[in-house]
């Protein structure tokens, strides 16, 4: 997914508050002291989407930040990645952590699992760099 | 050691005493990474490019590159421009980051095709001056900033509430926690935050711990940035921090789908105190990580060697090395907290000195973290700027219209706001169910400058909490609500809205942070655009007049109030002096004297002063007249004026303020028998003396000079006051006006 975004929507929470939706799908607008107290909010409200990421990454790209962009776009992806996964995954990108056939299945899975094909690009980009420096772990 | 062989002599002895040579200096050693900005074993720039990229680089062919070569070559390196910047003569590229009319993003656009060795190239054409006027122009934020360090020795948290407080009321952008003991980790975070908030809506905190840890801190809204990622410029450094350029670059999109501000870290030395140099210069080193965090997609990175600041400070050009280092992050695009933080040198001189190259171009974040608490209390290792320099910081702000990124604050104010920060953080404790911080703390927390000050608390018990509530699920959310339930409303929207932000997002934009009403300010609706004199950041208005008033500005006027009293009425005029003809000494005093004005600069009175004086004179025999001298304020004019009147030719001439001549009529106006320039070193003892050698000059009575002991340091303190007497004094002019002999009564 690519979005052009000009410039001047930035910052998105002044010129776009009520297109801004959590990852729950709560409204931006919603997530007040009120409803807090109303106790009709939880934590998962305050996650941000993969779309608003998504949006923030064509802004860096628009300014000429496309290293920041291809970043965003990968926490995009990553959004749904349950919090222990997400240190899982960092933990087998580690050096001599995995074989090379672990890190291509996990680029795999991430893309079955989670439609993340720019994070899948990365980790089997690790596994052939791994593979050319000697970084893999040599058998499971 | 050093008093194995002492010194011959004695200026040498005084100067190894000094604590500029507590540091270490020594001679570059290439081949063990101990060279700043240029080693034998550093590549010359070279590139060559096929169908699958790049084939080469800096001497290296693909099929011998190291990891970091990879990702350099795959992720960072524009293959775009990367041939016509290389061909490009480094000199003329350095030009162009100097040169005013060469905007920010045409440099950063060239500086994308540099391979590490030509950024290093780049940067040898430059020196210090002009690589401060193009961090001006390169960084990324057109408005500077500022972060602070605020931990403490006994990890207590209403110490740590109160000291964030204070950080935000002071200014600082971003304030940075860390632990002594890890299992703190969560408490701290979360009273860092409180305190933050209550200080100044809009602060950016962090609790630097251990990466998972770091990252369960973030997600549960504890923390809202993270500088922890740390990056090295030789595989093998890589690799004992357990890491490699792809899981630092998963790890920063890891913390960025949580809504988590990230920065990288890295700095000159590293690689050499790790051992794995390679015999490589430092700012190639760092050139090459500076490209490995460009390449992983942070918005930014703290350099500036940070902890090994010492190492690269041992060697020659070593703090031009750093702000080479720092230069190349901003050329690269990226966020610059620009180091300053740890302990750089034993010499208060040397380091304010280093500091200048980074303070007066400004950066995003002048210090990555300044201390803001006192050095024994600082967790990361003891603070190069300290809770104790905080005035010296904001006076170099108002000597130089440089906005240093830190706000003077009152007395006042900061026990105001300390207090409600160490009761906001005890009302969370009381709901969350941790163990209690009673009132007694809170009081002390307020009107605490270290933890020396604070009672101890019950740290098993603290601990436990700690671990419960990590593991727990309760979050930031929860902190809101207790909050609000405590009567803490404004605390609890603030916390909330930092929450609301990272649904948003705006503030993972580069060189992002917020003003007091959350409006995020980063280098994409705050551009840096300096262009040379009257553009970029400007330090005038609102902001100057801010940081001009220094609590301990005083009024002028207020230093000299009219002194009217008693004293006023010992001289009483009884008409034109007229010239002497016996033997005498006249004693000429200036327009104010016992009027206008009536004691001396150091408040000795006028009175007193006179006595003294006549009491000297009468002492060896000889009669003495007094007039006042209403045509000049001038100490030498008065006292010639007098001289022209006295029988014997010699007189004293006395200003308000205390500055004494004694003078003869036959010398030149601006001659002297003796002279007692400066007032604050004259004891009526001196006065007395004073009249006596008048006397003994009337008398042809050979006479040594008078002896004065000097205080080198009173014309620094009392030159306002001088002036302001002075200018009284010269105020009572009458021109064209005869001396006017006077009777004391």
């Amino acid at each position: 997914m690519s979005e052009t975004l000009s410039k001047d929507a930035y910052p998105l929470g002044e010129n776009s508050c009520d297109s801004i939706r959590g990852r729950s799908g709560k409204a931006l607008s919603d997530l007040t002291l009120e409803n807090v107290r109303a106790g009709t909010l939880s934590a998962a409200d305050f996650c941000i989407s993969s779309e608003t990421l998504h949006r923030q990454a064509a802004l860096s790209a628009a300014s000429g930040y496309e290293e920041l962009a291809s970043n965003l776009r990968r926490a995009a992806e990553l959004v749904n990645v349950p919090d222990e996964e997400l240190l899982d995954i960092y933990d087998a990108l580690r050096p001599g952590r995995k074989t090379f056939e672990a890190l291509i299945d996990l680029a795999n899975y991430m893309i079955t699992e989670y439609d993340a094909p720019e994070t899948a690009q990365l980790i089997r980009d690790t596994a052939d760099n791994y593979q050319a420096s000697g970084r893999l772990l040599a058998s499971e | 050691m050093s008093t194995e062989i002492r010194s011959p002599s004695r200026r040498f002895a005084a100067l190894a005493a000094r604590k500029i040579n507590k540091d270490t200096f020594i001679q570059p050693w290439p081949e063990a990474g101990l060279t700043a900005m240029c080693s034998p074993a550093d590549p010359r720039p070279s590139v060559s490019l096929d169908d699958d990229g790049v084939a080469e680089m800096d001497g290296v062919r693909r099929e011998n590159f190291d990891f970091i070569d990879r990702f350099i070559a795959r992720y960072a390196l524009d293959l775009e421009v990367v041939e016509e910047t290389m061909k490009t003569d480094s000199l003329v590229i350095a030009r162009k980051l100097v040169d005013i009319d060469i905007p920010r993003q045409e440099v950063v656009r060239i500086m994308s095709g540099c391979t590490p060795a030509k950024l290093v190239d780049v940067m040898g054409n430059l020196n210090v001056l002009e690589m401060m006027m193009a961090l001006a122009k390169m960084r990324v934020r057109r408005t500077p900033s500022n972060q602070a360090h605020v931990t403490n020795r006994k990890e207590h948290p209403a110490l740590l509430a109160a000291d964030a407080a204070e950080a935000a009321l002071r200014g600082f952008s971003e304030n940075e926690s860390t632990v002594g003991v890890a299992r703190y980790a969560p408490l701290t975070a979360l009273a860092v935050l409180v305190g933050s908030q209550i200080g100044r809506g809009g602060v950016l905190t962090q609790c630097a711990v251990e990466e998972a840890v770091n990252l369960r801190l973030a997600i549960k809204g504890l923390t809202s940035y993270s500088e922890t990622l740390s990056v090295y410029g030789t595989s093998q450094a890589f690799v004992d921090g357990d890491d490699t350029p792809w899981s630092k670059a998963f790890l920063a999109s890891a913390y960025a789908s949580r809504g988590v501000k990230i920065r990288f870290t890295s700095g000159t030395g590293s690689e050499a105190l790790m051992g794995h140099s390679q015999g490589k210069s430092m700012l190639y080193l760092e050139a090459r990580c500076l490209m490995v965090v460009k390449g992983a997609g942070s918005q930014g990175v703290q350099n500036g060697s940070i902890s090994c600041i010492a190492l690269p400070e041992s060697l020659p050009g070593g703090v031009r090395a750093v702000l080479a280092e720092n230069l190349l992050a901003t050329v690269l695009g990226l966020e610059l907290a620009s180091g300053n933080d740890a302990l750089a040198s034993h010499s208060d001189i040397r380091k304010s000195a280093k500091l200048m190259l980074q303070f007066i171009p400004g950066t995003d974040f002048i210090t990555s973290g300044y201390s803001s608490i006192p050095k024994e209390d600082n967790l990361f290792g003891g603070g190069n700027f300290d809770a104790e320099d905080l005035d010296d910081w904001c006076v170099l702000q108002r000597d130089m219209q440089v906005d240093g990124g830190i706000s003077p604050i009152r007395e006042t104010e900061s026990l105001k706001i300390r207090a409600r920060a160490a009761r906001a953080i005890q009302a969370v404790y009381a709901e969350l169910d941790f163990p209690p911080i009673t009132d007694a703390e809170v009081e002390a927390a307020t009107t605490a400058h270290s933890s020396n000050d604070m009672p101890e608390r019950d740290k098993v018990a603290d601990l436990e909490a700690a671990d419960v509530f990590l593991d727990g699920s309760q979050t930031a959310l929860d902190v809101v609500c207790a909050l609000d339930n405590k009567g803490f409303v404004d605390g609890a929207e603030r916390l909330l809205e930092m929450l609301r932000q990272r649904v948003i997002g705006d503030y993972l934009q580069p060189a992002a942070i917020f003003d007091k009403n959350f409006r995020v300010r980063s280098g994409l609706n705050d551009a840096n655009d300096y262009a040379g004199p009257g553009t970029g950041y400007r330090l005038d208005g609102e902001r100057w007049r801010a940081l001009q008033a220094l609590p301990q500005t005083t009024d002028p006027k207020e230093i000299i109030s009219p002194k009217v009293n008693g004293n006023k009425l010992f001289m009483h005029e009884v008409g034109p002096a007229e010239r002497g003809t016996s033997p005498e000494v006249v004693l000429a005093v200036g327009p104010a004297f016992g009027e206008e004005i009536t004691e001396t600069l150091t408040g000795t009175r006028h009175v007193d002063v006179l006595r003294a004086i006549l009491d000297g004179i009468l002492g060896e025999g000889l009669s003495a007249r007094v007039m006042r001298i209403y045509h000049t304020s001038d100490c030498a004019f008065i006292g010639h004026a007098g001289a022209k009147l006295s029988g014997s030719g010699v007189a004293i001439g006395l200003q308000s303020r205390g500055t004494t001549v004694i003078h003869h009529r036959d010398l030149a106006p601006l001659n002297n028998l003796e002279l007692f320039p400066q007032a604050p070193n004259l004891t009526l003892d001196t006065y007395r003396q004073i009249g006596r050698n008048a006397a003994c000059y009337a008398l042809k009575h050979p006479v040594p000079p008078i002896k004065l002991s000097v205080d080198n340091h009173a014309r620094l303190r009392l030159i306002v006051k001088t002036t302001l007497m002075h200018w009284r004094e010269t105020q009572q002019i009458e021109v064209g006006a005869p001396p006017i002999e006077v009777r004391i009564g």
